[in-house]
């Protein structure tokens, strides 16, 4: 009877508010995240906003600004993958050696369990689960294998549909950014201290260089006047 | 292979959208085209320099489509768009669009890849007036 009274309420806290003057109705309100209760949806005409973790198929990404995808043809995802459903070619230079790129990669979506293994074990954040899931047709065969241009999407859209793991990649990626500048800093003020020192110690060797010198001569000259001396002195007997 | 059957499906899907404000990217599009076509023979290795060939080629794309004020975030789009509007219409010769694609799987030579993206540049820049 709660859950029932809960469930009431929470359909209609929307409209209350509404009604009170608290809130302005957007035209696609039920589609927010945050609102509860039961409601009807009059599916396809409207949709549902499906949360950022829902996950349908695998998508490769590719950089936005230059179309380079970023899948290796490491193969990681095609050995962690339950069904088996992916297939790679890695790309092979001229002198027929492999190469970090894909060539060729094919996903059956028929074979597809969606599990995600795929995009959690992706070590270049290549391959993320996407969200499109209305994906019938009329064909059975060819179309159910995609091929790379099929899966291939924008980082921007990628950024659209999963807005929280794309801030949390973009705050790595200037942490990292951060970090790489701050060893590049102290690898510079190591370098400058280390070329200090060098600098320093040269100059302290040349001093003592040019303050030894002096000193040699004057050492080796009263050593060789007491070998002349008995040597002249040898002389007369 | 084909997961779209037209245009029609992209016009629906959430991965193309009109935006008049993409015609001021032309000219950018076309500029780094360029710039990376120019840099490609300084990469450090043959694949590199393919791939450099290749976003060459896809700035060139991005370029076709702003021109007609549309954007897309997904590379079937892309296909679909140039070879239905683009290439059925004689805009564009089909073999532009088969070079990008060898250039995508990172197929040929350095060279071969560099001459296609000139061409397709030097296309491209006639099909915008640019």
């Amino acid at each position: 009877m709660a859950i029932t009274a809960r469930h009431f309420v929470q359909t209609y806290v929307e409209d209350f508010k509404y009604w009170f003057g608290q809130k302005e109705r957007q035209s696609s309100f039920r589609n927010l995240p945050e609102v509860r209760g039961s409601f009807t949806v009059q599916y396809p005409e409207q949709k549902l906003r499906v949360p950022e973790r829902f996950r349908v198929l695998p998508v490769l990404i590719y950089e936005e600004d230059n179309g380079d995808c970023r899948c290796t043809a490491c193969g990681i995802c095609a050995k962690v993958c339950p069904p088996q459903c992916i297939w790679i070619v890695q790309a092979k230079g001229q002198e027929g050696k492999p190469k970090p790129k894909a060539n060729e990669f094919y996903i059956d979506m028929d074979v597809c369990m969606n599990c995600g293994f795929c995009s959690e074990f992706c070590p270049f954040d290549a391959i993320k689960m996407d969200h499109v899931f209305e994906l019938s047709n009329t064909e059975r065969k060819k179309s159910h294998v995609y091929n790379m241009q099929d899966l291939l999407v924008s980082t921007e859209y990628y950024a659209q549909t999963h807005p929280r793991a794309w801030a949390k990649e973009l705050a790595v990626i200037e942490e990292e950014a951060k970090k790489k500048k701050a060893k590049e800093v102290a690898a510079a003020a190591a370098a400058k201290k280390k070329a200090e020192e060098a600098a320093k110690a040269a100059v302290a060797g040349d001093a003592a260089a040019t303050a030894s010198a002096p000193a040699s001569t004057t050492a080796a000259a009263p050593a060789k006047e007491p070998a002349a001396k008995p040597s002249g002195e040898d002389k007369p007997q | 292979m084909m997961r779209s059957p037209g245009l029609h499906y992209w016009v629906e899907s959430p991965h193309l959208f009109r935006d008049p404000s993409t015609a001021n990217l032309v000219s950018k599009d076309l500029e780094k085209a360029e710039k990376l076509l120019k840099e490609a023979p300084s990469r450090k290795d043959a694949m590199e320099q393919v791939n450099g060939a290749y976003q060459s080629m896809y700035c060139c794309m991005q370029a076709l489509l702003h021109s007609i004020q549309y954007k897309t975030t997904h590379m079937r789009c892309i296909f679909t768009i140039v070879e239905d509007y683009f290439i059925a219409k004689g805009i564009l010769e089909s073999v532009h669009l088969n070079n990008f694609l060898r250039g995508l799987k990172i197929e040929g030579t350095p060279q071969e890849n560099a001459q296609a993206a000139e061409a397709m540049i030097a296309a491209v820049k006639k099909i915008v007036g640019k």
